[in-house]
């Protein structure tokens, strides 16, 4: 929308008033000499006038208030039952806590068993690069998320919820079970309209396990670990017993931002 | 504990209600499913409370995962009839935004045609001026709900904002023509 010479990108700006006095009394000035912008300022302006008639001002029904008062009782009954069981459990909770500590030492100390320390951003990378390049077939072609989400209820791994970012220009390419730091994983891949891959992964893990990241923000009830590697970036955030990962290379703000509007605690 | 919690979050949440509602009606055009729609945002909102941070904007935060649970999950479910992409609709009023709008137009605006206008406008375009010019958020706000840069919500603003703009002349200068026509007769 920005021509050249025309200060087009602050016009929305002016008319909201978010200019400070200085650069909006540069833009009036340009205004003064320049009809074409005038005019894109009378049209923004028109749209204002009318903007107030969407604001309605319906208030919740009743009904809705005591359904969402119950529903809330419902999370905090349910909080306050997942919480009991660890509390009730004694001596019992202790003697399961001992057997599983013991199995998990002999799966240990077994050998091709034994965990590594896998550098899960690195993994995530690596994968980045290979649908990037190609080096991974999508084994599922579709741009239909539900499709897709089928294949992955289907395939070996966890069942996830594929996001549809379609509306921001993103096309689905489809998906692929794969074997992520010695475990399955779904992973599906979007196209942008200038060729650039964005990659989502999900695992079952905890984000506790990833190494120290370049930058956390936490939002919507979320904590996001950003990760740059390379000239891609990472996104990593917990969804239940998922880790999600975002990657792109895209600027880093945006994949953030992506992430930040599509993480969703499950229901 | 529990119940701290739980006043809190009416105090803080509860309380943006109505906004969190008309929003959801807005986003949907159906009552039935913008109920549905409040309520998955209000328990989400509930788990998630304990991240938020006391003292910023609940309204806000509650209207980021009312588009993002929309997005992800109503929208697919019911989807609209595909809109006109954005550039279809610059070409159809270009020759209309060419010239200043007439003086007075606005206040001929019918609410049907205001309403008709954003719905013709593709969904990313129509969330953009609904969370800014209907529900008040700022720029950083609504990009963090969209998903998006600050760019991107200044620029689809100003494409979104032009663009009504024509289209609710369009309308009046059609509803003039009509009255013009029965008056000849």
């Amino acid at each position: 929308m920005s021509a050249p010479g025309h200060p087009t990108e602050r016009l929305v700006d002016l008319v909201d008033g978010r200019l400070a006095a200085a650069e909006a009394a540069a833009i009036e000035q340009h205004l003064a000499g320049c009809a074409e912008c005038r005019r894109e300022v009378a049209w923004l302006k028109a749209w204002h006038t009318a903007a107030g008639v969407a604001r309605d001002g319906a208030a919740a029904p009743a009904d809705l208030r005591a359904r969402i008062a119950a529903a809330l009782d419902e999370v905090d009954r349910a909080q306050a039952l997942a919480k009991a069981p660890a509390a009730a459990s004694g001596r019992r909770g202790w003697l399961w806590a001992g057997l599983a500590a013991a199995a998990m030492l002999l799966l240990y100390l077994a050998g091709p068993w034994r965990p590594t320390a896998v550098d899960a951003v690195e993994v995530a990378r690596r994968d980045f690069a290979a649908v990037q390049s190609g080096a991974v077939a999508l084994a599922e072609q579709t741009n239909d998320p539900t499709a897709l989400e089928r294949y992955f209820a289907a395939a070996p791994g966890p069942r996830v919820r594929v996001i549809d970012l379609a509306m921001m220009g993103w096309t689905l390419e489809g998906g692929a079970s794969r074997p992520f730091a010695g475990q399955p994983s779904a992973l599906y891949a979007y196209r942008a309209a200038d060729g650039r891959h964005l990659v989502c992964q999900m695992y079952e893990g905890q984000l506790a396990a990833l190494p120290p990241a370049d930058a956390v923000q936490r939002q919507n009830g979320f904590e996001f670990r950003v990760y740059t590697r390379d000239g891609v970036t990472l996104v990593f955030w917990q969804e239940g017993e998922l880790v999600c990962v975002l990657a792109s290379d895209l600027p880093a703000a945006e994949v953030v931002a992506l992430a930040t509007a599509k993480a969703m605690a499950p229901a | 504990m529990a119940d701290d919690r739980r006043t809190r979050f009416e105090r803080e949440c509860v309380v943006h209600l109505d906004a969190v509602y008309r929003a959801a009606r807005r986003f949907t055009r159906d009552d039935d499913a913008a109920r549905d729609l409040v309520q998955d945002t209000l328990v989400r909102a509930y788990r998630a409370f304990d991240t938020f941070a006391a003292g910023t904007n609940g309204r806000a935060w509650l209207l980021s995962i009312v588009y993002s649970v929309f997005i992800n999950g109503y929208h697919r479910q019911r989807r609209r009839p595909a809109t006109v992409s954005m550039e279809a609709l610059e070409a159809r009023f270009a020759d209309r935004l060419l010239a200043a709008p007439d003086a007075g137009l606005a206040e001929a605006w019918t609410d049907a045609e205001v309403l008709a206008a954003l719905d013709e406008l593709p969904e990313e375009f129509r969330a953009t001026v609904l969370l800014v010019d209907v529900d008040e958020l700022t720029y950083d706000e609504a990009a963090a709900a969209l998903g998006c840069a600050v760019g991107t919500v200044r620029s689809r603003l100003h494409r979104a904002r032009r663009l009504l703009a024509a289209a609710l002349d369009d309308y009046a200068r059609a509803r003039r023509l009509v009255a013009a026509r029965k008056e000849e007769r």
